[in-house]
């Protein structure tokens, strides 16, 4: 069997030359760089997405106005704007939900387990309605593109809507497939970390209830949502 | 550096004395440059952000122990997908070890490589000399817990170096 102390003392006795020793102005550089961890990303894409189903909303509202008055209209724009609205308020809950993970006062452990928990609570249930950015921007494009080019949303048939439909749903279902593989493959890595530390342990056992709760949500998340969108598009069919 | 505040000043003194800490866990949780970069990074970017709330209960050392150990055992990559099996066996060739280390502690080194993350995490606070139960209170295990992975933590590094040797 090997002696470990031998290594022991060349580890404690040799100092770790390894990179080259970082400046003053570079440590202050690092001070300020932006976070690669999961939870910053996700705040910064979730801040992002805000602001960009605000524009969403001001540009239906601004559609709203120019757009030919017909006795439909409001109720469609006062339900894309009650979705819009809907949704950043769901966001800004998810948002404050984030939690502020301090490394120096919590153990490894309590990290791991707290960023899991919030994914399988809050992250996988936000996913549907950011994607839902995606088809509001691809339904507002369109009647941006035929108000420029016939002053009016001119009467449609079946076809039209079958390829409205197609966009929105296409749309929406990419970027909520990206957005799942994309936690799902961060929160992989953390669960593995949990199985080393704790083998066989009850938090270990407990990630595979919160995985299955988190796929029963998101399902039916999904079907409402879907559900939703059907609705709305019939609702757009009425109004051509 | 000008426009600095005091604690600014403070902060980065005490991060050049320690940087040794910042180049071990590179070299250990690190498979290549751009992640030690990416890594070291992270890792001052999460001791600024704590060191308010550091009030000096413990050593310096011990709590950027603590702070950059978390970092890095919590930290996640997107490039990693085909590399977290792939390369645990083959780390080796690129973890950041240079000729100045000695034969022993490139073995070691090499060898730490092909553990776990927390397995890392336990034998580099027992090469540091950590009590069990500073082990125990930074990775948020029991004390006996530690006292009995590190065994076979242990047993498993022994026998890496030996098939190495």
């Amino acid at each position: 069997m090997i002696d470990l102390e031998k290594y022991k003392t060349a580890w404690q006795l040799e100092s770790p030359p390894t990179g080259r020793p970082l400046t003053d102005r570079e440590i202050h550089a690092l001070m300020r760089a932006t976070s690669k961890h999961i939870l910053v990303r996700f705040r910064r894409g979730l801040v992002f997405d805000l602001i960009f189903k605000a524009v969403l909303l001001v540009l239906a509202v601004v559609l709203a106005f120019r757009m030919p008055f017909t006795p439909g209209r409001p109720a469609f724009y006062l339900i894309a704007a009650a979705l819009l609205i809907g949704g950043m308020g769901w966001q800004l809950r998810t948002l404050r939900r984030i939690p502020r993970q301090d490394p120096g006062a919590l153990s490894t452990l309590d990290l791991l387990l707290q960023c899991i928990a919030f994914y399988y609570r809050y992250y996988y249930r936000v996913i549907p309605v950011m994607a839902g950015s995606g088809a509001f921007f691809f339904l507002i494009g369109s009647l941006y593109y035929l108000y420029f080019k016939y002053g009016d949303i001119p009467p449609a048939g079946w076809d039209d809507l079958l390829v409205l439909g197609i966009g929105l749903a296409l749309s929406f279902v990419l970027s909520t497939v990206a957005q799942v593989w994309q936690g799902s493959f961060h929160i992989r890595q953390l669960e593995e970390r949990v199985r080393e530390m704790e083998e066989h342990s009850l938090s270990a056992r407990s990630l595979e209830t919160q995985r299955t709760q988190m796929i029963r949500n998101t399902v039916l998340t999904g079907i409402a949502l879907i559900i939703g969108l059907l609705l709305f598009l019939y609702l757009i069919y009425q109004q051509m | 550096m000008p426009g600095e505040s005091a604690i600014e000043q403070e902060f980065i003194a005490r991060i050049r004395q320690h940087q040794g800490i910042l180049h071990k866990i590179g070299a250990v949780y690190a498979h290549s440059a751009a992640d030690r970069e990416d890594l070291q990074q992270e890792i001052i970017l999460q001791l600024w952000k704590s060191y308010p709330a550091f009030r000096g209960k413990s050593a310096f050392s011990t709590w950027m122990y603590r702070v950059a150990l978390n970092t890095a055992i919590t930290f996640t990559r997107k490039a990693a997908f085909f590399r977290e099996h792939t390369e645990r066996l083959s780390a080796a060739a690129d973890v950041g070890i240079t000729t100045e280390y000695s034969e022993d502690l490139k073995l070691l080194y090499l060898a730490i490589a092909r553990l776990n993350k927390v397995e890392r995490a336990i034998i580099l606070l027992w090469l540091e000399e950590k009590p069990y139960q500073e082990i125990a209170d930074t990775l948020g295990m029991t004390e006996k817990n530690v006292s009995v992975r590190l065994v076979r933590i242990k047993a498993k590094l022994a026998a890496i170096i030996e098939t190495m040797q």
